[in-house]
């Protein structure tokens, strides 16, 4: 308390020690709370684009409709299990196409304009024999691109998730509950292409989607062209399990390492030998490595930008205190001369600095702020950290510790005054 | 009278480079309680140095300085410092962020011998200097000379430190002035029966101590003369 007193006193009688103290110490702050947050949001914007792509091996399945059930070199359902039993693979999301019939349902069918123009299109394609719905099997609705891109969303009850594993399960389109008076918790019935008939399964409806119109929509996405109406979603495992034949439309896998993608890619082939001609596998890693050599520069120029501020707070605190320590060495002497413990006058020393150091936290955080608001991230960063630049609190701890060592270094400037003159040349005020 | 402060062969010299400039060379004497010890010599006799050995702000080269029997490097410079000693200079040496009141007050919480009320006890040895109250809260850079001085005496005595030790005490201030301030030293060690050892180049101001110490030239120190006029 006596000593805390004696430090107030001190920066009562110093104010522009003090507030040049101030300046200094919220600069310092700010400009590394700023580098920090810029350098972990970095960080986080290449961990995300790393566990969302890097490594990973994109297997874009054609879906056009042309390639359906005629020449079967489609990626069949079956091949996902074999493929996920590999080691280090994990998937990411998939999403595959079963045609199937429904049964006892109203649901939207071809105009005979319709039927005859799909057929002329696609000859020996009986489309009047051919599927009236179509089963959309999926690892996670939200994943599917209809639902990403909000052509499609659920206005009652709940999309399929990765929860619904095996489970007899399905989300039906508003037009057709609507038609069928039908709600979730209800039962449907659908048998798949490859099934006789009188082999139906029952799903239980757990929610149901809609494109916002009461008009069937046709979606020319890579589920291929479907009808909103006739479309129904069901769990990616059930899908596989009722319907082995059925193909895949899109699957993103992640491999554990990068290095091994080219190796897969060769597996797949062999496995698939007619992939290639329907199947596009683009492996993506030579985009990831140089959007990581890009994020790896950014954050070499952000680790230069924080040693170097740093460095430069250091080297301009270490000036400025010695000049003020040192000016100080007679005031050292007469409390040596007292008989002060040398550790009270160091502590002194400290709770004198204190006082600037703990006012420049709010200070340098405003200021970090301020210098944030100004800063445009790159969009590459943007798209892959999903926020603007902001300072978060643990970056804030970060650069609080790195100032602590600053304040620190303060007091080990002042120890080293004091222990390295004697009380008669502290008094003298200079070393002889 | 009780023996305070003794000293025995102290041997002193600063070292220059390569050269050693011998200062005190085999120095005895005894101080004693309840006396004015002014030490007289030139300018860079060595006078000042041996108030400095004294009061343990720096180290003899070889010799002992014995408090009531005990050295003080065993008793530990600090403590001994901060428990018997009480030091004034010709700078004045206050604390400038502080008035004069607080320059007092700081000396009794940093030593270990007060308790009490701090304050109360400052005010009445700055009156007994004859520092006014108002004078008392005004910051020490604003004080005079005389004024200065006095707040140093204050804050000597307000220790309650048995030896006062004055650098050159009256060295910056007038005739007058320097008189009155020897006279409270004399108050300090024949009333209060402390032992006050001062360092002056002034016959006139010496001429007020009860015993008067002489420091002579490199010469003679070296022979180790410590001569009692």
């Amino acid at each position: 308390m006596v000593i805390w007193r004696r430090a107030w006193q001190k920066n009562k009688d110093s104010k522009v020690t003090v507030i040049l103290l101030l300046i200094v110490f919220s600069l310092t702050l700010a400009v590394l709370l700023q580098n920090i947050s810029l350098l972990a949001m970095t960080r986080e914007a290449q961990a995300n684009m790393n566990r969302r792509q890097s490594g990973a091996v994109r297997l874009l399945a054609d879906t056009d409709e042309s390639d359906i059930g005629i020449n079967g070199q489609t990626l069949p359902m079956d091949f996902l299990q074999k493929l996920t039993a590999r080691e280090g693979v994990r998937l990411n999301y998939a999403s595959g196409t079963i045609p199937a019939y429904v049964s006892g349902l109203e649901v939207f069918r071809l105009s005979e304009i319709d039927r005859r123009n799909k057929e002329a299109m696609h000859p020996g394609y009986d489309f009047e024999k051919a599927q009236d719905t179509t089963i959309i099997a999926v690892s996670s609705c939200k994943n599917y691109p209809e639902y990403k891109n909000e052509t499609l969303s659920i206005v009652e009850g709940r999309g399929i998730t990765s929860d619904d594993e095996d489970n007899l399960v399905a989300v039906i389109s508003d037009v057709v509950a609507k038609k069928n008076g039908l709600s979730p918790g209800d039962k449907v019935s659908y048998r798949v292409w490859e099934k006789e008939e009188g082999q139906e399964l029952t799903f239980e409806i757990v929610g149901i989607h809609s494109d916002g119109s009461d008009m069937n929509g046709l979606i020319l996405g890579s589920a291929g062209s479907t009808y909103h109406e006739n479309l129904v979603f069901i769990p990616l495992e059930t899908g596989s399990q009722v319907s082995p034949d059925g193909f895949l439309t899109e699957l993103e896998i992640s491999l554990d390492q990068a290095a091994k993608s080219e190796a897969l890619i060769e597996w797949i082939w062999q496995e698939q030998p007619l992939l290639m001609q329907t199947v596009k596998l683009v492996n993506q890693n030579y985009t990831y490595q140089e959007q990581n050599s890009i994020f790896a520069a950014q954050q070499r120029y952000q680790g230069i930008v924080i040693r170097a501020s740093y460095g430069i707070a250091i080297a301009v605190l270490s000036l400025f205190l010695n000049y003020l320590l040192s000016g100080r060495k007679r005031e050292f002497g007469i409390m040596s001369a007292m008989g002060e413990r040398c550790i009270h006058v160091i502590v002194q020393v400290f709770f004198e600095l204190c006082v600037p150091f703990f006012i420049s936290i709010p200070t340098g955080l405003f200021t970090a702020i301020l210098m944030m608001r100004k800063i445009q991230l790159p969009q590459m960063i943007l798209d892959y950290s999903g926020s603007e630049a902001k300072i978060r609190m643990r970056d804030f701890f970060q650069a609080f510790g790195m100032e602590v060592i600053l304040l620190f270094m303060g007091v080990i400037f002042a120890a080293i005054i004091i222990f390295r003159n004697k009380p008669m040349e502290l008094l003298r005020g200079c070393r002889e | 009278m009780e023996k305070i402060l003794e000293i025995r062969d102290l041997t002193f010299s600063y070292k220059h480079s390569n050269a050693k400039e011998s200062v005190l060379d085999g120095v005895n004497f005894s101080f004693e309680m309840g006396k004015v010890y002014a030490v007289l010599g030139q300018s860079g006799s060595g006078k000042s140095t041996l108030l400095a050995l004294l009061g343990g702000m720096e180290k003899p080269v070889k010799g002992k300085i014995l408090y009531k029997g005990q050295d003080i490097w065993q008793i530990g410079v600090r403590k001994y410092r901060n428990r018997h000693i009480g030091m004034i200079f010709q700078e004045y040496n206050l604390l400038e962020y502080m008035d004069a009141l607080q320059n007092v007050v700081t000396a009794m919480e940093i030593t270990e011998n007060r308790s009490g009320k701090y304050e109360e006890t400052a005010e009445s040895l700055l009156q007994q200097m004859g520092i006014s109250d108002e004078t008392c809260v005004r910051n020490v850079r604003r004080l005079s000379g005389g004024e200065q001085q006095r707040v140093a005496i204050a804050r000597a005595l307000a220790k309650g430190a048995d030896i006062i030790l004055a650098d050159e005490p009256t060295g910056n201030l007038d005739d007058e002035t320097a008189d009155e301030i020897i006279e409270i030293f004399r108050k300090v060690a024949n009333e209060d029966g402390r032992c006050v050892i001062l360092v002056t180049h002034s016959k006139r101001i010496a001429g007020g101590a009860d015993v008067i110490l002489k420091v002579e030239n490199q010469n003679l120190l070296k022979k180790g003369i410590l001569t009692i006029e």
